[in-house]
């Protein structure tokens, strides 16, 4: 079996490791032309040269583009960038992409996204404004509409970030290519004001001056009390792994903001093959295994209007340096919440060092993990196809995978436990229609089991909202408070509309058949 | 064999001002000792990119000159000189055993140290070996 130089448990006999195979010196030539001279060797034993190796890159990403037809000619599509070198050589790949001539082209229209988490991090605003200058010039010379966002505009977000807005079908494989002929024939037959289309390569001219000024959005430097905020959620987090999970749903939840706002259809993130091999063994610890089909595949529709694309999933982070060194992409390096951090420190670090090393003994275990993900099939739950969507997890959005009558229980275990610890406090925001209010005296209806009102202990009703991997997560934050807004209020709606549609569920008219009963 | 140009000029000036058989005695053990100073000496650039950096104080480029010694100098030398004089903090996020840590790139000459033979590439003078961490975000 797999061991990796360490040795648990008793050790194992002295095997000395088999000979490693012949390494291909630079004497043998690239495996694909068999003239270049090789300077990467990629997966196990194929030695590339320089161009072989350029050709190689570029097809992977046309391919993963082009044989999941889901990005539609001209649809606005928004670039998630982290400044690190996977997403910037999507972006780079992208500007390749549109600028070629021809068939060949791609086809929609870009922007671009900066989220800036140095409050999350700790860094200094020195730094801060360093990295954003450093930023900002290579978001020049690429030439996108773009938008700069601090992290710290959670504090801002509307609840509405939080639901899921259904979006009609996008149709079959016959609609794509409709779609794909009557563009490529607009563009050949162009209207005389409009000859700009027949090369769009050119709309996107450098520098702020051809763009509309609505399109590249800075928003203003973020006020000292919503980064102290921040920085307080961050701190009252105890362990690294809830941090980053809690990190990466606010970003997620910032990057639909800004794409619903500016009216993008679809996201596209750097992933590359290693990350998402190394997100899929996380997940499955985290407790999201239900969840690993829209965590580590191409498309990602769970908010419904936006979806979620990855067309850097087919590289390895191998790849990715090495051609980022060969054809100079920029990127610029920034700490993350986990720099220099110890390899235990988090579930993801430990996950990390793990796959790096088993991959360095098994070359293939990345491409494994990666086609393993590729199986991985989105299927409904078993009672809800056909039927009305199921409700879905606050905070990830995916459809929840706890059975609320196995829970019934467990909450009502859960209620009488956190009841007994903190004396029950009426929320300062009060809502319209409490629960228990006389008008509706069922003794046993309004609340769910026998225990105290649901709207005096908010952690309860947030957390039952929640699917099993963010609960988990939810219990390294000790209190709920220093969570930005929008999340308390949805979770504070979600739960009035459940118990109101309780209370009237005896009301109202179902389709099999059920009497109406007759007012109390 | 040619000399670097500032040992040429020292020569030439050596030689000028020599007028005595002794003194050509004297020079020649000078110019041996010289020439077998800088070939024993090993001079590479050593670049750290993706976040390596952080563990040099931030210094991303490097430009150092290995003593010298009778073997030659290979990387499995090289990594042990550098974690004892360049690394600045946290060796095992840089170092693992013999070897780089697993998801740090080494490139020679711009060509990946898998093609050179990893850990046995025999380094020569004006090589320049680049590390990139990618461990590192997307």
């Amino acid at each position: 079996m797999c061991q990796v130089g360490e040795e648990y448990g008793a050790p194992a006999p002295e095997v000395p490791p088999p000979p490693p195979p012949p390494r291909a010196g630079r004497e043998l030539k690239c495996v694909k032309c068999s003239e270049g001279l090789p300077v990467v060797v990629i997966r196990a034993g194929d030695a590339f040269c320089r161009d072989c190796f350029k050709a190689f890159y570029v097809h992977k990403f046309r391919a993963v583009l082009g044989k999941n037809r889901l990005i539609f000619p001209g649809e606005k599509v928004l670039l998630a960038w982290s400044g690190g070198p996977s997403s910037s050589s999507m972006i780079w790949q992208v500007l390749e992409g549109l600028s070629r001539d021809s068939a060949k082209r791609l086809r929609f229209v870009p922007g671009v996204v900066y989220v800036d988490e140095g409050a999350a991090c700790g860094q200094s605003p020195e730094d801060r404004a360093k990295t954003l200058a450093e930023m900002k010039l290579i978001l020049q010379t690429v030439g996108f509409p773009w938008h700069i966002v601090a992290l710290e505009e959670v504090f801002g977000l509307p609840p509405s970030v939080l639901r899921h807005l259904a979006q009609e079908p996008s149709g079959t494989k016959g609609a794509y290519k409709a779609a794909v002929d009557s563009f490529l024939q607009q563009q050949h037959a162009p209207a005389p004001g409009e000859e700009q289309l027949s090369q769009p390569g050119s709309q996107d001219p450098q520098g702020p001056a051809g763009l509309p000024t609505a399109a590249q959005t800075e928003a203003q430097a973020p006020t000292a009390a919503q980064t102290e905020a921040l920085s307080r959620l961050f701190d009252s987090v105890k362990t690294l792994t809830a941090k980053e999970e809690l990190l990466q749903t606010l970003r997620t939840h910032l990057i639909l903001h800004v794409a619903r706002t500016h009216g993008y259809s679809k996201v596209m993130t750097g992933d590359s093959c290693t990350r998402l091999a190394i997100k899929l063994m996380t997940s499955l610890a985290l407790g999201r295994g239900a969840f690993l089909a829209w965590d580590t595949g191409f498309s990602d529709e769970r908010h419904g209007d936006v979806v979620v694309v990855r067309p850097m999933r087919d590289h390895t982070l191998k790849e990715v340096a090495f051609y980022n060194r060969l054809f100079a992409v920029p990127s610029v390096f920034t700490p993350a919440i986990d720099t220099k951090a110890p390899e235990k420190a988090s579930i993801h670090r430990l996950m990390e060092a793990f796959m790096l090393r088993l991959q360095a003994q098994f070359p293939s275990t990345v491409s494994t993990v990666y086609r393993t993900s590729e199986k991985l099939v989105k299927a409904p739950r078993d009672g809800n196809s056909g039927g009305p969507p199921g409700p879905r997890c606050l905070l990830c959005m995916c459809a929840l995978d706890i059975d609320t009558a196995d829970s019934a229980t467990a909450f009502g275990a859960q209620t009488s436990h956190l009841s007994q610890m903190q004396p029950p406090t009426p929320p300062a925001e009060a809502p319209t229609t409490p629960c228990c209010s006389a008008g509706v005296g069922r003794a046993q209806g309004c609340c769910r089991g026998a225990g105290p009102c649901r709207r005096e202990d908010p952690r309860a009703s947030v957390i039952e909202q929640l699917c099993y991997g963010c609960r988990v997560n939810m219990k390294d934050l000790p209190s709920l408070d220093p969570l930005p807004p929008y999340i308390l209020t949805e979770a504070q709606l979600r739960s009035q509309r459940a118990s109101v549609l309780q209370e009237i569920q005896e009301y109202l008219i179902d389709s099999d058949d059920e009497v109406q009963t007759g007012e109390s | 064999m040619c000399l670097a140009p500032d040992l040429e000029r020292r020569r030439t000036t050596v030689h000028s001002r020599m007028l005595f058989s002794w003194q050509q005695v004297h020079f020649r053990v000078l110019e041996a000792l010289i020439l077998v100073g800088c070939v024993a000496k090993t001079r590479l650039l050593l670049f750290l990119r993706g976040g390596a950096e952080l563990l040099f104080d931030g210094v991303k480029k490097h430009q150092v000159t290995l003593p010298g010694q009778e073997e030659p100098w290979d990387i499995r030398n090289l990594l042990v000189w550098i974690k004892k004089n360049l690394l600045k903090e946290r060796p095992e996020l840089f170092i693992q055993g013999d070897s780089v840590r697993p998801g740090i790139l080494v490139l020679i000459n711009d060509a990946d140290w898998e093609l050179l033979g990893e850990l046995d590439y025999q380094l020569q003078d004006q090589d320049s070996v680049l590390f990139i961490s990618t461990l590192h975000g997307g």
